[in-house]
């Protein structure tokens, strides 16, 4: 599966066209050390990836048991997860 | 007034027609020629008298026709005014009675798009990619999926069970609109400035 998706990534429109990263770039090869299991380097090309996964999860589960503060830790995940994704975005840029 | 109808020989009340009709007769048998000079005085009098009795009666008449034209436009306003609270007070009545029954825990409702919502709002943050457009597109779908929802909630705001979950999903549409969009203006920004 590794292999299949080293082999199957997507380009970048903006990379391609522009020459300038865009806000998900880093997100394939990311998740592609996730899953050889190495997590620094991971967190190191694309650190929102995790957080975005943990997010994921925790929607899956609020939506099948319906937690009454679900919501809540929802918004605050994301919003902590679009901080990451735009910081760790301005750093790159500079 | 009743002293002009009394001169015409007449009662109050009665039509325009009879009015005539005896204003003529009158007038024919006061105005006539070949008279006494005695009677000719008399029978002037009387024909004035009649004349202008009959002129005050008929604007009298004028003016009530005039003021009924107006109170009958004016009662149809008034009608129509009532139907429309009448349908106001059926509407709020019923809001009343779904709150009343939501209070007493009759009815737990579900939003019908907020899953839908929130899993949308989400999915554009993992949109991000390719400066957010994909993600922008997805926030904007939320927003308008949910935005029904949201006239549902502004009439009963606590009458739904997942008015949470809605809440958060536009809330996280809103974020993936916004932020990704920002970002787009300042790297025009600054393709500008460089440039």
């Amino acid at each position: 599966m590794i292999e299949f998706l080293e082999k199957n990534m997507f380009d970048c429109f903006w990379v391609k066209n522009f020459n300038v990263e865009c806000l998900g770039c880093g997100f394939q090869r990311s998740l592609i050390f996730l899953l050889e299991g190495n997590f620094k380097s991971s967190l190191i090309t694309y650190p929102a990836l995790i957080p975005i996964l943990i997010l994921i999860l925790y929607l899956i589960l609020h939506l099948v048991f319906k937690f009454t503060n679900g919501h809540r830790w929802i918004i605050f995940m994301f919003i902590i997860t679009v901080s990451i994704m735009t910081i760790n975005y301005i750093i790159k840029l500079i | 007034m009743k002293k002009y109808y009394d001169i015409l020989g007449l009662k109050e009340g009665d039509d325009a027609k009879e009015i005539e009709k005896q204003y003529k007769l009158l007038s024919k048998e006061f105005g006539g020629d070949n008279l006494d000079d005695d009677l000719k005085d008399f029978f002037k009098k009387e024909y004035d008298k009649v004349q202008e009795s009959y002129k005050v009666i008929m604007i009298s008449i004028e003016k009530e026709g005039q003021n009924n034209k107006k109170t009958e436009e004016h009662t149809e306003k008034l009608e129509e005014e009532i139907t429309k609270l009448k349908e106001e007070v059926k509407k709020q009545n019923l809001k009343i009675g779904s709150l009343k029954e939501v209070k007493k825990g009759n009815i737990v409702q579900e939003l019908p798009n907020a899953t839908s919502t929130l899993v949308l709002g989400i999915l554009s943050v993992i949109f991000m990619w390719c400066y957010g457009v994909p993600g922008i597109i997805l926030g904007i779908i939320a927003l308008s999926v949910s935005s029904k929802d949201k006239d549902l909630l502004e009439i009963n705001p606590d009458g739904y069970s997942n008015s949470g979950s809605h809440k958060a999903g536009r809330i996280c549409a809103k974020i993936g609109i916004y932020v990704p969009l920002c970002l787009i203006l300042l790297f025009i920004l600054i393709f500008i400035v460089s440039s």
